[in-house]
């Protein structure tokens, strides 16, 4: 069985990932060195806090290098969630720094829409054609917080939107990666049936 | 279609479920782990646990504890009580929990609150504020689980909280807690247009239609009840409860 290796790089909330796919009966390790992410089969990407502050400490472990090397050369599969899947594109507003580069577009901050900022609770994705056949989960709601949210520059890389004042882009894919702005390990019933779904994929 | 949130909130006193009146009466209603987990069972939305004795003693969170709790629950978790350090907050973080309810940490602490903003995203710290009415119906907030009173009106504490950084509120009605007669709307109103974040009210909600009002009358982001969803019917039975989502969504 495939073993899901949860990266700890001092952001945020890996307990929660982790206790999820446990309970979904999947074997879980957390990693912390980029010799162990180069190792790894699947990669899960968590974090919640500043985007800048993350990226910082990526570079500094080595962490991006090893994550280029998995999803390249090792062609690894990647998840990104909520931050971590911000992570993946070229550059964000917040910090005004640049990302890992893996999925072309960039990250915006939430302004003037109208409505509170973070979006922060329970909302609806639509999901494109091709992933409709395996995400689609009737009734569907999912979890999320976040006051940044990010564009794909091609078309082919939206997994599905969401709508908050604004259309943005809550699922991103491109090859062996996918990123999702909701939590999905937040996101009950909903999320345990979207990680089931993903871990079944080939 | 983003849906407001419906949170229940449950009140702990070491290992034991309390529901409250006016902050002062402490009905038993069980235990935590199985709230929670019934809870889990009925896909709500969010889950506040407060516990509620220990900033006023002084004394840490039971870690360990909330651990146990957050390990049941797979939808967004929150934690208050006897929370004064980042340490205490990164600590929560690491075992699970999603948000921290800063009440006293707020209000003695600005300058740390500020940090914990900084470092773990303002999404993730949410500033709690007890208010109460006096005998001519003024409100203003109070700390120490409402036996002192600041003298500071809502609105301002509420434009201070969003200054210190934090992304939520949470409004605590003391005059109104475990009354079942509904949200004071008039006072939430003036504390949501005072700011431009989200505002979680608790405190009075006795039926589906004060939670209605609440969002759609007085701007409030989202709910927040203890009795109405711990009770079922006459006060004394005990009956963990959550409406259907179709109620929610006016």
């Amino acid at each position: 069985m495939s073993v899901i290796s949860v990266v700890d790089y001092g952001m945020g909330n890996i307990g929660s990932v982790k206790n999820i796919f446990k309970y979904l009966g999947y074997k879980c390790n957390t990693v912390y060195t980029k010799e162990e992410i180069q190792e790894a089969g699947i990669i899960v990407l968590p974090g919640v806090g500043n985007f800048r502050k993350a990226i910082g400490n990526i570079q500094k472990a080595g962490i991006d290098k090893a994550l280029e090397y998995a999803v390249y050369e090792k062609k690894s599969r990647l998840l990104g969630i909520c931050l971590g899947m911000q992570l993946l594109f070229d550059y964000s507003e917040e910090g005004e720094c640049r990302g890992l580069g893996f999925i072309k577009g960039n990250v915006y901050r939430f302004n003037n829409i109208g409505l509170n900022i973070p979006h922060m609770g329970w909302n609806t994705i639509s999901l494109s054609e091709d992933m409709k056949e395996i995400f689609y989960k009737e009734n569907a709601r999912y979890y999320f917080v976040h006051s940044y949210y990010a564009e794909c520059k091609y078309k082919e890389n939206i997994m599905a939107t969401t709508e908050y004042g604004i259309k943005f882009h809550s699922a991103v894919k491109k090859d062996n990666i996918i990123g999702v702005q909701f939590h999905p390990e937040k996101s009950n019933i909903y999320g345990m049936d979207f990680l089931r779904k993903y871990m079944e994929m080939a | 279609m983003y849906y407001n949130r419906v949170i229940p909130c449950l009140l702990i006193d070491g290992h034991k479920l309390i529901k409250t009146i006016k902050f002062k009466k402490e009905n038993y209603i069980g235990d935590p782990v199985n709230a929670v987990r019934i809870f889990n069972q009925k896909t709500v939305d969010e889950l506040i646990v407060i516990s509620y004795k220990l900033s006023s003693k002084r004394q840490k969170p039971d870690f360990p504890y909330i651990k146990e709790l957050s390990e049941q629950c797979f939808m967004p978790m929150a934690y208050g009580g006897g929370i004064n350090t980042l340490s205490d907050i990164r600590k929560l973080f690491s075992i699970g929990i999603e948000k921290v309810v800063l009440n006293t940490m707020a209000f003695e602490n600005p300058a740390d609150v500020r940090k914990a903003v900084k470092f773990f995203g303002a999404q993730s710290i949410t500033g709690a504020m007890d208010v109460k009415r006096n005998i001519v119906g003024k409100y203003t907030v109070r700390i120490n689980r409402g036996k002192h009173n600041t003298n500071i009106l809502p609105s301002c504490y509420a434009r201070y909280l969003q200054k210190i950084g934090v992304g939520e509120i949470f409004l605590n009605n003391i005059s109104n807690d475990g009354m079942m007669q509904g949200y004071d709307l008039d006072m939430i109103k003036e504390v949501t247009k005072s700011v431009n974040i989200p505002v979680t009210v608790c405190g009075g909600a006795g039926k589906i239609e004060d939670l209605q009002k609440a969002l759609y009358k007085s701007n409030a982001n989202a709910v927040a009840a203890g009795s109405l969803f711990v009770y079922y019917g006459n006060r004394d039975s005990i009956l963990i409860n959550y409406p259907d989502i179709q109620y929610k969504n006016g």
